[in-house]
C-alpha cells in the first residue's frame, strides 16, 4: 500500500507533504517513515494511506 | 525503571525548559581557567553541524583542579560516528592550554540531551545554514 | 552500587555481547532487506547498538572487565550473547525472527536494571529501544502473513534460545541472585512472563502457532550462567574477525 507522508518541524508551524513510503501495514508504515525522513527532529510526523486522501473538485452535475 | 519507555517512547517534558538554565549556570561557576578552556570548545565545531559544541548543548561541565581537567558531557544520539573525533578534538584543543596536565572526558546521559536545550540564536544559526531541528 | 555484585556483572556482560553481535547481524544485513526502507532502519539500529554497547562496554570496564576483551579480544565461546543470533541460517524472515526476540529481550534486561546512577543512560537507550521493537513487531506481523511456515519454525528455535538468555523461570524473587543483590527491581521469572505474554499476544489470531514453542527452557539443571544459555554454541571465526576488525585494520585512520 502506498501511504503519503505529512510533517511538521515545530509546533505551530504548517504540516506539510514530505514524501511517501510503500509498506503492507499501517504500523509499518510509520515505521518506514521515521527509517526514511528521521534525519529532521520533527514535531509530528504522520503517514496517511493514499486512498483514503478525499480529492476535492468541480464535476459538471449530473442531468439523468 | 519502567517498562513503559519502549512502549511509550516518551521522554519527559517537564524538566527540558530548564536543561538550557542548567548548563548556563555551570559556566557561570566557572573560575578564569575554566572559562578559558570553555571558550577553547567553544571553537570546536561539531563534525555534522556548523555550531560549536558548546553551542550544541554538548558540554555540561568544565572542571579543572590542579592541572587535571574534567568535561562532562553528552551526545544528542547514542550511536554517534563521531564520537571518537570529538573526543580526539576536546582533548588535544584543551592540553595545549596553559595550566592544563591531562584531560579527562566524562560522557553522561543525565540530564539527557535533547533539542530543546539549544538557545534561540544557535536554532536561528542553523536555519540559516538550512538546517531545522 | 559502586562495585556490582559478580551475577550482575555477568547480566550486564551478557547484554553488552547480545547489543554487540545484533549490532553485527543488523549491519550484515542491511543491504539484503526487502525494501531501502527496512534497509535504513537497519543500517540506523547496528548504529544505535554500537553505540549502546559503548556506553555499557565503559561500566563493565569500571568493575574491571577488560576494553579490548569486551570488544573482541577472546574466543568465541566467551561471548554471552543470546543464542539465537549465533548464526543466521536463512533468508529474511529468519532473520527477522531471529533478531527481533534478542532486541527484546535485551532491553527488558536492561530496563529491569535498578541502579541510580546508569537511568538516564538507560532513558536513552529506550528511546532508540522503542523504534527496533516497533519496527520488528510490525515487520513479524506483516510476515506472519507472507511467510507463516519460515516464522513458525524459526520461532520455534529462536524464542527458547531468547529465554535462556532472559534466564530460567526458577529464578524468582527468592532466587534470583541479580533481584537478590539490588541490582534488578524485578526477578528473571517476571520478565520471562512479560516477554512471552509479548509474542502471544502478537501472533494471536495469525497463521503462526507458537503451539511448539518451549516456554519452559531453559532446563535450570543444564544452564550456563555466565553465557545465559544451554548446549554451548557460539557465533563464528568469521564473526570474530569483523568483530576485531582484522582485516579492516589496514584502512584505520589514526
Amino acid at each position: 500500500m502506498k501511504y503519503e507522508v505529512f510533517a511538521r518541524i515545530n509546533q505551530g508551524d504548517e504540516t506539510l507533504h514530505i514524501g511517501n513510503v510503500t509498506a503492507d501495514s499501517d504500523r509499518l508504515a510509520r515505521m518506514y517513515a521515521r527509517n526514511t525522513f528521521d534525519e529532521e527532529d520533527w514535531d509530528y510526523l504522520a503517514v496517511v494511506r493514499r486512498e483514503h486522501i478525499l480529492e476535492v473538485k468541480a464535476e459538471t452535475p449530473g442531468v439523468i | 525503571m519502567s517498562t513503559s519507555h519502549a512502549d511509550t517512547g516518551a521522554a519527559d517534558t517537564d524538566t527540558r525548559a530548564t536543561d538550557s538554565e542548567f548548563i548556563q549556570r555551570r559556566r557561570t561557576e566557572a573560575t578564569a581557567l575554566e572559562s578559558e578552556l570553555w571558550d577553547v570548545l567553544d571553537e570546536i565545531p561539531d563534525p555534522h553541524i556548523p555550531v560549536s559544541l558548546v553551542e550544541m548543548a554538548m558540554i555540561y561541565d568544565v572542571t579543572e583542579r590542579d592541572g587535571q581537567v574534567t568535561v562532562e558531557m553528552s551526545y544528542p544520539c547514542m550511536g554517534c560516528p563521531a564520537y571518537g573525533f570529538i573526543e580526539n578534538d576536546i582533548k588535544s584543543g584543551l592540553r595545549v592550554v596553559d595550566g592544563v596536565a591531562a584531560v579527562d572526558i566524562d560522557v553522561v546521559w543525565d540530564p539527557v540531551w535533547t533539542k530543546d536545550m539549544l538557545t534561540s540564536d544557535v536554532r536561528e544559526k542553523m536555519r540559516n545554514s538550512g538546517i531545522s531541528l | 552500587m559502586d562495585e556490582w555484585p559478580d551475577p550482575a556483572v555477568d547480566y550486564m556482560q551478557a547484554i553488552v555481547d547480545t547489543k554487540l553481535i545484533l549490532g553485527h547481524r543488523y549491519g550484515q544485513w542491511a543491504l539484503a532487506g526487502p525494501s531501502l526502507e527496512d534497509d535504513i532502519g537497519g543500517a540506523s539500529a547496528s548504529q544505535e547498538e554500537i553505540g549502546h554497547v559503548r556506553q555499557l562496554a565503559s561500566r563493565l570496564q569500571a568493575q574491571g572487565r577488560d576494553l579490548e576483551w569486551i570488544h573482541g579480544d577472546r574466543d568465541a565461546t566467551e561471548f554471552a550473547n543470546a543464542a539465537c543470533l549465533d548464526s543466521i541460517d536463512g533468508e529474511w524472515p529468519t532473520y527477522m525472527a531471529s533478531t527481533a526476540p534478542a532486541d527484546r529481550a535485551a532491553w527488558y534486561l536492561l530496563d529491569a536494571i535498578a541502579i541510580e546512577d546508569l537511568q538516564g543512560m538507560l532513558t536513552k537507550m529506550g528511546e532508540d529501544e522503542y523504534f527496533h521493537l516497533e519496527y520488528h513487531d510490525a515487520r513479524l506481523e506483516t510476515l506472519a502473513e507472507s511467510a507463516p511456515d519460515t516464522i513458525q519454525a524459526a520461532l520455534e528455535t529462536t524464542l527458547p534460545q531468547a529465554l535462556s538468555f532472559i534466564g530460567p523461570a526458577t529464578y524468582d524473587e527468592e532466587t534470583d541472585p541479580v533481584f537478590t543483590s539490588g541490582f534488578t527491581d524485578r526477578s528473571v521469572a517476571e520478565i520471562r512472563e512479560a516477554f512471552i505474554a509479548h509474542y502471544t499476544d502478537l501472533f494471536e489470531g495469525t497463521a503462526v502457532s507458537l503451539d511448539g514453542v518451549d516456554f519452559d527452557a531453559p532446563d535450570p539443571d543444564t544452564w550456563d550462567e555466565a553465557r545465559r544459555r544451554v548446549g554451548g554454541g557460539s557465533i563464528s571465526e568469521a564473526d570474530l574477525r569483523q568483530l576485531r576488525g582484522t582485516e579492516n585494520k589496514l584502512f584505520e585512520i589514526n
